[in-house]
């Protein structure tokens, strides 16, 4: 007897459990607009969960990527750095700004770089014939930018070397500048004016799309020497410097050296500090991820909050289900039901409600993040453990919260219940 | 051998706030198998206490049960559910059918809480609902129904799971006297079947459908009669 009885309380267990699902469905196909009501906050709770997962992973994925492009092997030295407060800014603008001696120093003096570039940025309006595009980011390089820069050419080349060094109005353009002003067009030979001069457009880059927004293909390239010339000497002058060996050692052995000789450039003596921050690709990359960091900490703020709010409404319900169901609780005791089995018939009904709302904020979350990949761009991929996280939390939401509902009503009394009207 | 219900000297006492009420007050009877008897007295007299305690759906403050020679008092909620499953089948006066689930479902329930399997519990369902002659209403729900229907549904629903007694308290008080009559009908059919009635009402005529009758009250019994065969209303 006792070696079939387990058995058979399994088979027994899963009759009652299936009948608890087919009820549990019916009860709310009864009452759609309540359940959806109910389930709200557990919709609301899992689709952030779903969307702003997408959305972290896919920025993650993202900025990896353009922060990998912008080679893992160069630096930049730059006379501010990564500027996270006021007071560093305050700081930075009291330093003096970089010099073509600095510049010189690094050139020279370098044995573990394999190029250093010095460039300058700032906006201007670009001029082809009578069409004019404001705003477009004029960057100021030395010769050899190729190999510090990761752009790719589209059509033509890059400018050489000897054109900087000549002083000669050479430009490489941007995607967008050349599609808008030159659209089908071979913008080799073509003339462009910028700040009053005529350059000669001598290549034009690939396509680099936009990062978060803002497009990367606003921009044109020139030779420093012809910038200085042009806007003179006003904007930031940093460097970027591609280390020979682009091992983790390789690239701190460079650092060092550059740190070195930019301490003795802009004579500072022994203890004092420096007057100029080096930064790399994997600092960029910390600095991105404790930003996200904290942005994930406020995410599972918001998400809880939800849930919680969620599961107190889907209690609500529930309490209210169950006094309206008394007479049938007493019903279903009067023919035998245990408490287990209502109390199993209630969860079974509160962990449906919930999953339910976690199955459409997953729907939801999901579309969200379709639609923002579609308008951004963005590499926006629903991650699926935030899938299985999403269920899996609104079903113990529903669990939960159940409890108390379901407890209360499996220790109705059969008697009381059955009178109950 | 054991009779199939045997109540000794039980009482049953309800607090209302500071006062104590005696519902049943030292009520014995012992019922054997097949016997169709009906327990009578107004309302207030302890009827519907005595046959909730036969039913187990409450126990006795003292005295003891044996319902086939096991002692109910004392029994845990769940083993006092699993008695009410196997052994007692209810009909209720106001039928107490699931409004939501159709006959046959209403039917099968107590052979879900047995944990049945599907394919059994319908066959079993479809043989039950075909002898109180509603096969052909197995998929109504019971708003679709009218109150003798509903009532031979709630038959079904007792007499599936093969129970030992079927408890019936005042099966007819809503309905009209000719349904009422069918229903007494099915009844005298079950017993014929070899099941026992217990028969809980008011009403003189219903009683006498009974082979024995037991007056109530006060929580007493009055008296404890067997009717004549001649005496009997077929």
């Amino acid at each position: 007897m006792s070696r079939f009885s387990f058995g058979r309380r399994v088979a027994e267990a899963r009759v009652k459990f299936v009948e608890d699902f087919r009820l549990a469905f019916g009860t709310l196909r009864a009452n759609k607009l309540r359940s959806f009501l109910t389930i709200l906050g557990t919709l609301i709770g899992v689709c952030s969960i779903i969307a702003l997962v997408s959305i972290i992973n896919g920025l993650n994925r993202y900025v990896a990527k353009e922060i990998a492009e912008e080679g893992s092997a160069t630096f930049w030295v730059d006379r501010f750095g990564i500027i996270t407060n006021a007071e560093e800014w305050m700081r930075a603008m009291k330093r003096r700004p970089f010099d073509a001696h600095d510049y010189r120093s690094l050139v020279e003096g370098s044995t573990t770089a394999s190029e250093v570039t010095a460039r300058r940025w700032r906006q201007e309006g670009v001029k082809f014939r009578s069409h004019r595009l404001e705003r477009i980011g004029i960057l100021g390089v030395t010769g050899g930018y190729e190999d510090t820069h990761s752009l790719a050419i589209a059509e033509g080349r890059h400018f050489l070397r000897e054109e900087a060094d000549r002083r000669q109005a050479v430009v490489v353009i941007g995607y967008q500048v050349r599609d808008e002003f030159l659209g089908a067009l071979d913008p080799v030979g073509k003339e462009l004016r910028i700040g009053g001069r005529t350059f000669d457009v001598v290549g034009s880059l690939a396509k680099r799309g936009s990062m978060l927004g803002e497009s990367q293909d606003d921009l044109v390239l020139i030779p420093l020497s012809v910038f200085e010339k042009s806007f003179g000497r006003s904007d930031n002058l940093h460097f970027v410097v591609r280390a020979a060996d682009s091992s983790p050692e390789g690239m701190e052995t460079a650092q060092e050296e550059v740190r070195a000789i930019m301490r003795m450039s802009r004579g500072l003596a022994p203890g004092e500090p420096d007057d100029f921050d080096i930064v790399d690709s994997k600092m960029l990359m910390d600095l991105y991820r404790s930003f996200t960091g904290g942005f994930f900490i406020v995410m599972i703020g918001i998400v809880s909050v939800s849930l919680v709010v969620g599961g107190i409404v889907i209690m609500n319900i529930m309490l209210v289900s169950v006094t309206e169901r008394t007479r049938e609780i007493g019903i279903r005791k009067a023919i035998g039901a245990r408490r287990s089995d209502v109390m199993r018939q209630f969860l079974v009904e509160s962990a449906l409600l919930s999953v339910a709302g976690g199955a459409i904020g997953v729907a939801l979350g999901a579309g969200l993040a379709t639609l923002i990949r579609v308008t951004s761009g963005m590499p926006v991929q629903v991650e699926w453990w935030s899938v299985a996280a999403g269920l899996g939390l609104a079903c113990s939401v529903g669990i939960t919260f159940g409890l108390y509902p379901a407890a209360r009503a499996s220790r109705l009394e059969p008697i009381a219940a059955l009178r109950y009207e | 051998m054991a009779s199939l219900i045997e109540i000794r000297d039980v009482a049953k006492v309800y607090k209302v706030g500071q006062e104590e009420v005696r519902a049943l007050d030292g009520v014995s009877v012992s019922v054997e198998k097949s016997e169709y008897l009906a327990i009578m007295g107004p309302s207030g007299s302890g009827k519907s206490t005595l046959m909730n305690i036969v039913g187990c759906l409450d126990t006795p403050t003292s005295g003891s049960y044996l319902l086939e020679g096991q002692e109910i008092r004392d029994r845990s909620d769940d083993e006092l559910a699993a008695i009410r499953n196997r052994r007692i089948g209810f009909v209720f006066q106001t039928f107490n059918l699931l409004p939501r689930a159709d006959a046959l479902h209403n039917v099968e329930l107590p052979l879900i809480y047995a944990g049945i399997p599907a394919r059994e519990r319908r066959e079993r369902a479809v043989e039950s609902l075909r002898a109180v002659g509603l096969l052909d209403r197995m998929h109504h729900k019971p708003s679709q129904l009218s109150g003798g229907q509903r009532q031979r549904v709630a038959i079904a629903r007792a007499l599936v799971i093969g129970p030992s007694i079927i408890l019936a308290d005042e099966p007819t008080g809503n309905l009209d006297s000719r349904t009422g009559e069918e229903i007494l009908e099915a009844f005298g059919h079950i017993h014929g079947g070899g099941n026992t009635i217990i028969l809980v009402t008011h009403e003189d005529y219903i009683a006498r459908h009974a082979h024995r009758v037991i007056r109530i009250r006060d929580g007493r019994i009055e008296s404890d009669e067997r009717v004549p065969v001649g005496g009997r209303q077929a």
